[in-house]
């Protein structure tokens, strides 16, 4: 039997050569295997399938609120004591690993693969919505001024600290067995290594993977099928043409195909760090750009208020189960946001890892906590407050839109660039934003696919990368066709309930082996 | 989000009993989680 020695810096360990290889493939075949019969079932029936898992979302909803609620705290809470204790000083990759990307790339594309082009859908929708909807909110009996804000604070809850810690938590424990154990980037390492004494950790290891990887293809495609409306609504908004038919929206699945697969086939520091960074240029020029042209005060008004309750008002919302209020809202944003990002993890946690060599696990919670909050203050404090000024004291336009159109409430973010000067220029950059925040998203799940499938190594085949773009296209482009996208959608919803509970064992699994790893000295 | 005609009184309050199902679901969810600190605070030799 041919094998390889891996040197880490905490042991030698024996990698055998053959049984990889065997074990890629099937979980390449079984990946494709649980995508298709999601796939095929979304075709052929998507209204039964619509119903049934969107029926199994809310029944975990109703019963299982008060679990989910407390994830993301709990996270908060492993990630700060992991970053502040005698854990916090541990280098991924050991003492002299350097980090192979700058702070600025390596933010970058945590941020833009994570938070992906949500944050142009809803930078403006989703404060109007808690404005609006939530027991905080105007029906709820608050005043406009008090709902404006406890709806900026709600936004931050669920798109702040929490989803980052879900993420940077699925980095971290799969970047610490790669780094720390020489076990390769895989979804189930934390399981199979973490667990190694016990007779189910292979089994249990080897199901996270299939399940993380069928549900990173579903989740982007989801994403790809979605983000081909948001571009033609986009464009209709800027040109004034109906782009009504099939035709237009093939030729913009092609183009988004084609932007996400090229960076996807260039190794990671060419393709990804080179998108990622673009998108982030372009994220903040916009920004910079409404800040100065809208009402400036208001908006640094805005943004040290959201600082202010981001921070302060993380402990009691994230105990507030609404126990005496109907629980629509409830599960409609906060649950199914935070099962949402469950579901992107299985390609987050991968791309994180592959991405974090050579930082501290101080530095990278931190970092990953932080950073992207701190930029999601700024952008939602602009455009969620633009929004909500609207209603406040303004013409109350977007209120009225998003209260009409419930389920089409992405086009309020283009309103608001439509309200300020210059939207011949910002209209087509805003079209550019979400083309390149959809590829970036596609490129590390393309990435992260075809790493999970090739057993886990760190460059995987550009073949196999290939392939995942294409399989992710066929779903968009199956679902566009025959205008099923809500079952796709569904399915990527849905993968993320189990993967919860993958989720918490490969964070027990971690913490098992980096306290008995410190306990031993080998850390 | 539409909620695709699902029983509104499962989302809404749920009134005084539940069921059977719903108690070993919840007391599962318990259980789980409680094995997964037992597992993470383990010493392994």
């Amino acid at each position: 039997m041919s094998s390889t020695i891996k040197e880490t810096n905490v042991e030698t360990i024996i990698v055998d050569d053959k049984k990889p290889v065997k074990q890629s493939s099937r979980l390449f075949w079984l990946a494709i295997m649980v995508t298709g019969i999601f796939s095929v079932w979304s075709l052929i029936n998507p209204e039964s399938l619509t119903t049934t898992l969107w029926g199994w979302v809310y029944k975990f909803h109703g019963y299982m609120n008060w679990f989910t609620i407390l994830i993301p705290i709990t996270f908060f809470l492993i990630c700060m004591y992991l970053a502040f204790s005698k854990f916090g000083s541990i280098k991924l990759g050991g003492k002299f690993a350097k980090p192979e990307f700058s702070t600025f790339s390596w933010i970058s594309m945590l941020f833009t693969a994570g938070i992906g082009v949500g944050l142009v859908n809803f930078g403006v929708a989703e404060p109007m919505v808690h404005y609006l909807q939530s027991p905080l909110g105007v029906s709820g009996g608050y005043s406009q001024v008090e709902a404006a804000k406890n709806a900026l604070t709600l936004s931050l809850f669920n798109w702040g600290l929490p989803a980052w810690t879900i993420y940077a938590i699925s980095g971290l424990v799969i970047a610490y067995f790669t780094y720390h154990r020489g076990a390769r980037f895989l979804p189930g390492t934390p399981i199979e290594e973490g667990f190694k004494d016990k007779k189910w950790s292979k089994k249990v290891g080897s199901i996270t993977n299939v399940v993380a990887a069928s549900a990173a293809a579903l989740t982007m495609a989801a994403s790809i099928g979605m983000g081909v409306f948001q571009v033609k609504n986009g464009l209709e908004a800027i040109t004034g043409f109906d782009l009504t038919g099939l035709t237009y929206s093939l030729i913009i699945l092609f183009v988004l195909f084609l932007v996400y697969t090229l960076p996807a086939l260039l190794p990671v520091k060419k393709g990804m760090k080179v998108l990622g960074d673009v998108n982030v240029i372009i994220a903040i020029s916009l920004l910079i750009f409404v800040f100065c042209v809208g009402p400036t005060r208001y908006f640094m008004e805005s943004i040290v208020t959201t600082l202010g309750s981001t921070f302060t008002k993380l402990i009691p919302i994230s105990f507030n189960t609404y126990m005496f209020e109907a629980k629509g809202w409830f599960n409609d944003w906060p649950l199914t946001t935070f099962i949402w990002w469950i579901s992107w993890t299985p390609f987050m946690g991968v791309f994180i890892a592959r991405i974090s060599k050579g930082r501290s696990i101080k530095e990278f919670v931190m970092a990953s906590i932080l950073i992207p909050t701190l930029f999601l203050v700024a952008w939602f404090g602009v455009f969620g407050g633009y929004g909500l000024l609207d209603d406040i004291a303004g013409t109350g336009e977007i209120a009225r839109y998003i209260t009409e159109n419930p389920n089409d409430v992405y086009l309020s973010f283009i309103m608001v660039l439509q309200s300020l000067p210059l939207f011949a220029i910002t209209g087509p950059v805003f079209v550019i934003l979400i083309i390149v925040f959809l590829a970036t998203g596609a490129t590390s799940a393309a990435i992260s696919l075809s790493m999970m499938t090739s057993n886990g190594v760190e460059n995987a085949p550009v073949s196999r990368t290939l392939i995942w773009s294409i399989i992710m296209v066929t779903i968009s482009f199956a679902n566009v066709v025959t205008g099923t996208l809500s079952g796709v959608k569904a399915v990527a919803v849905f993968m993320g309930i189990p993967y919860t509970f993958f989720v918490i064992m490969q964070v027990s699994g971690f913490i098992r082996q980096i306290r008995n790893d410190h306990r031993k000295e080998l850390i | 989000m539409e909620t695709y005609g699902l029983d509104q009184a499962l989302l809404g309050a749920q009134g005084m009993g539940s069921s059977l199902i719903e108690g070993f679901i919840i007391i599962g969810a318990l259980a789980f989680v409680i094995w997964n600190i037992k597992l993470a605070l383990d010493v392994i030799d």
